[in-house]
């Protein structure tokens, strides 16, 4: 009877309760997150970790600290305190807590049944996987081959077993119908975490209710924008929506039909919870929604504490717990992605304001979030995005290219340099005026990105495989107006010696027309059948062809000039010899 | 007396005083320690729970454990004052009026108190409980909860001294009659 849990709750939860409360308040505050976005190092995270609870989890690490390894310990903190938990646990907490790790199952079929369609080895796989969702019979997942297989050798022993009936199939895996089979598992088992709440009663089934609604609207939008463009069938997206939540019925029937974003927020702004989220981003935005959700998550989870004597509090100790690992994985990756972009002794005013925008953090406590980063990536995505907040620290290096530039020209125009460094300072002008002319700000902070000496092919290109359609436009149109620079301007050459005599230190930034060729050519490959597909990206592509053409029938010209003149130097050095 | 229409009526004043007296009696010691033990628990669950993480609780919060054992001090005491006020009386007056207002007089003081009692402990209970928990993640708030816990613990008080009042008015029928 809801209202009366009070009575009788503590007989058998009420210990288990107040332990995870006591977990709870150990969670980092905002105090914690803001001396680790002050790390510049892995080093300085692991010894600000040290003080919280984390501490006795790291002390023992060696010092090469990588991302993965803090990841590694905080999980295994959360798997000590789970563990703890489910084995004073009775009935039906236990069954509760169970429940909680199925989603963790789910996730570890799906990762070694993809893994071992792309041919990884198996032990590699289970090492990658979450430890909450280990089971006894996890390795034969390799084994099978199609989903018949997988239900019949592995997973009619497990508790996923009764997810299995609607998505069995004698087709063989493959990468489409994995994620199929993911959505569909995932939609069973919330379905029935669902109903087990219901079945408990009172304050735990009013909570769960509300947070188990959450997170299937939250699968479904997510479902809806993700197979927008794709394949999947309007009936096939159907079947994956889960059949409850504030958005069942009469809202999955108008997401089932969305072709694009716009239409998905049309839909979801009909709902008032849900229309705040959506009312944070502007039009055409859908990086932010990530963030949105999380947001809103994790302040419904905060709320489920307000409440004494029911199971919710598990289940969104464990959730924020996740949360917070995630946060300090975003932290440790984009502070070892400082350290790289650091060491290249970038402009300082985009780093300051720069360093607590990148990561903007979260906190249980007043749950903010951090926005998703992958390292290099998010700076890339950043500047072609023009992203307002960091507006005014490109206006920054705006002002300081434009400042170098005038600087250049007035050492030509007076008279007080003669001679070599007369035409040095010549040439380092008409640089840093290509350089700076014609170049918005943001573009001019991607010019220290492509000029950099150490600029890794394999992190460039893997960053450039995440960026979708209207970042790699702008990057395409950067690298086309490069182009027609050096093309209208031949006389524009690299001045290594202008920054030490001249005091240019921009022209070192100033990128060249080989690396640009060189990176323009990456990009091509990464994203070479989306280039062919979408027509946008035509025009600009054939303007640069055309570009590139008469650069390369300059440059034939150029280098059978240069053998005539070689040929000619060795003849007189000959002649003047003989 | 009744009429014969009733029959109800007549089987209950046929049941001997002393009856309704001891159960009374019962009721008055024994539904109090049910409170008492039901908020003892509720409380004592939660601040083993949270002092593991917050041993400082312990010594304060120990104060709600001993107001769910006062509701059963109360208890006791009730079920002796009401002991004391059996007395014999010769069964030719044992169904004479005031024989049976003494037996329902018991009767009552020892359900007041009893039941009194019985939600007394329970809300003690739950707020000691709850007050356990609060004082683990923020200490300033144990005494503004304690405020609470003190008008609950109230409530059997009150009880209490209802039962002692009507138990204060029992007279048996004297042996001359």
């Amino acid at each position: 009877m809801y209202g009366f849990e009070a009575l009788t709750f503590n007989v058998h939860g009420g210990y288990l309760e107040a332990i995870v409360r006591g977990h709870r308040s150990g969670l980092l505050t905002a105090a914690d997150y803001n001396n680790l976005c002050q790390c510049e190092t892995l080093e300085d995270i692991k010894m600000h970790l040290s003080a919280t609870e984390y501490g006795p989890y790291l002390q023992n690490e060696p010092s090469p600290l990588h991302t993965t390894t803090i990841v590694e310990k905080c999980t295994l903190k959360l798997v000590d305190e789970y563990k703890h938990m489910l084995c004073q646990a009775t009935e039906p907490l236990s069954t509760f807590l169970e429940y909680i790790t199925y989603g963790h199952m789910i996730d570890n079929v799906v990762l070694i049944v993809t893994g071992t369609l792309h041919e990884r080895d198996v032990h590699e796989l289970l090492e990658k996987c979450h430890p909450l969702g280990m089971f006894d019979s996890i390795a034969t997942l390799a084994v099978a081959q199609n989903m018949r297989e997988l239900y019949r050798l592995v997973l009619v022993d497990t508790p996923l077993a009764p997810y299995f009936s609607e998505c069995i199939t004698s087709e063989d895996l493959d990468d489409m119908n994995i994620e199929i089979m993911r959505n569909t598992l995932y939609k069973a088992y919330l379905e029935d975490f669902y109903r087990f709440c219901q079945k408990l009663g009172g304050a735990t089934a009013e909570i769960m209710s509300d947070l188990l609604s959450f997170e299937a609207d939250r699968r479904a939008v997510n479902i809806s924008i993700n197979s927008i463009g794709t394949e999947l069938t309007r009936d096939d997206r159907r079947k994956l929506y889960s059949s409850f939540g504030l958005l069942y019925p009469y809202g999955h029937e108008e997401l089932a039909v969305c072709e694009d974003i716009d239409q998905v927020r049309a839909v979801m702004e009909k709902y008032p919870p849900y229309q705040s989220i959506f009312a944070k981003m502007s039009y055409g935005e859908s990086q932010m929604l990530d963030k949105a959700f999380y947001e809103e998550e994790v302040k419904r989870q905060c709320l489920a504490f307000e409440q004494q004597f029911h199971y919710g509090v598990f289940f969104a100790y464990m959730r924020l717990r996740e949360q917070e690992i995630r946060n300090l994985m975003w932290i440790s990756e984009c502070s070892s992605f400082l350290v790289f972009f650091l060491s290249h002794d970038v402009a300082r005013p985009s780093h300051e304001g720069g360093r607590t925008r990148l990561i903007p953090q979260i906190s249980a406590n007043d749950s903010e979030i951090i926005a998703s980063g992958s390292r290099f990536c998010r700076k890339l995505k950043k500047n072609l995005n023009k992203a307002k907040e960091a507006y005014s620290s490109m206006a920054k290096v705006r002002k300081e290219w434009e400042s170098q530039a005038l600087l250049a020209i007035d050492k030509v125009a007076s008279e007080i340099l003669t001679g070599k460094k007369s035409s040095l300072a010549k040439q380092a002008s008409i640089l840093l005026m290509i350089a700076h002319d014609g170049f918005s700000a943001s573009e001019l902070c991607l010019h220290y990105l492509f000029a950099s000496s150490n600029l890794d092919e394999l992190t460039l290109s893997s960053s450039i495989s995440k960026l979708d359609g209207s970042e790699m436009l702008s990057l395409i149109r950067y690298m086309g107006k490069w182009l027609r620079k050096y093309e209208r301007f031949p006389q524009a050459g690299h001045c290594p010696t202008a920054a030490s005599v001249l005091g240019l230190k921009a022209c070192d930034w100033v990128p060249s027309l080989e690396s640009i060729v060189k990176y323009l050519g990456l990009v091509l490959d990464e994203h070479f059948s989306s280039l062919v597909l979408y027509s946008e990206f035509h025009e600009e592509l054939r303007s640069m062809e055309v570009v590139m053409k008469s650069l390369g029938l300059e440059a034939r010209l150029c280098c059978s000039l240069a053998n005539v003149i070689e040929n000619l130097r060795t003849e007189v050095g000959q002649r003047e010899g003989a | 007396m009744a009429g014969s229409t009733s029959s109800w009526s007549r089987a209950l004043v046929q049941i001997s005083p002393y009856t309704f007296a001891a159960i009374g009696i019962a009721i008055a010691i024994g539904v109090s320690v049910l409170g008492a033990a039901w908020g003892i628990y509720i409380t004592g669950s939660s601040l083993i729970g949270a002092a593991i993480k917050a041993p400082r609780i312990t010594s304060k919060n120990l104060i709600s454990v001993i107001f769910c054992e006062a509701v059963a001090i109360y208890g006791v005491i009730v079920a002796i004052i009401l002991q004391t006020k059996l007395e014999s009386v010769p069964s030719s007056v044992m169904y004479a009026p005031e024989a049976l207002r003494a037996g329902y007089a018991i009767f009552a003081s020892g359900i007041i108190v009893g039941f009194a009692n019985l939600v007394c402990g329970i809300c003690v209970g739950i707020i000691g409980s709850s007050c356990a928990l609060s004082d683990a993640q923020n200490s300033s708030l144990f005494v503004k909860i304690l405020v609470i816990e003190i008008f609950g613990s109230a409530l059997g008080l009150f009880g209490v001294i209802v039962g002692i009042i009507m138990s204060g008015q029992i007279t048996w029928p004297s042996n001359a009659a």
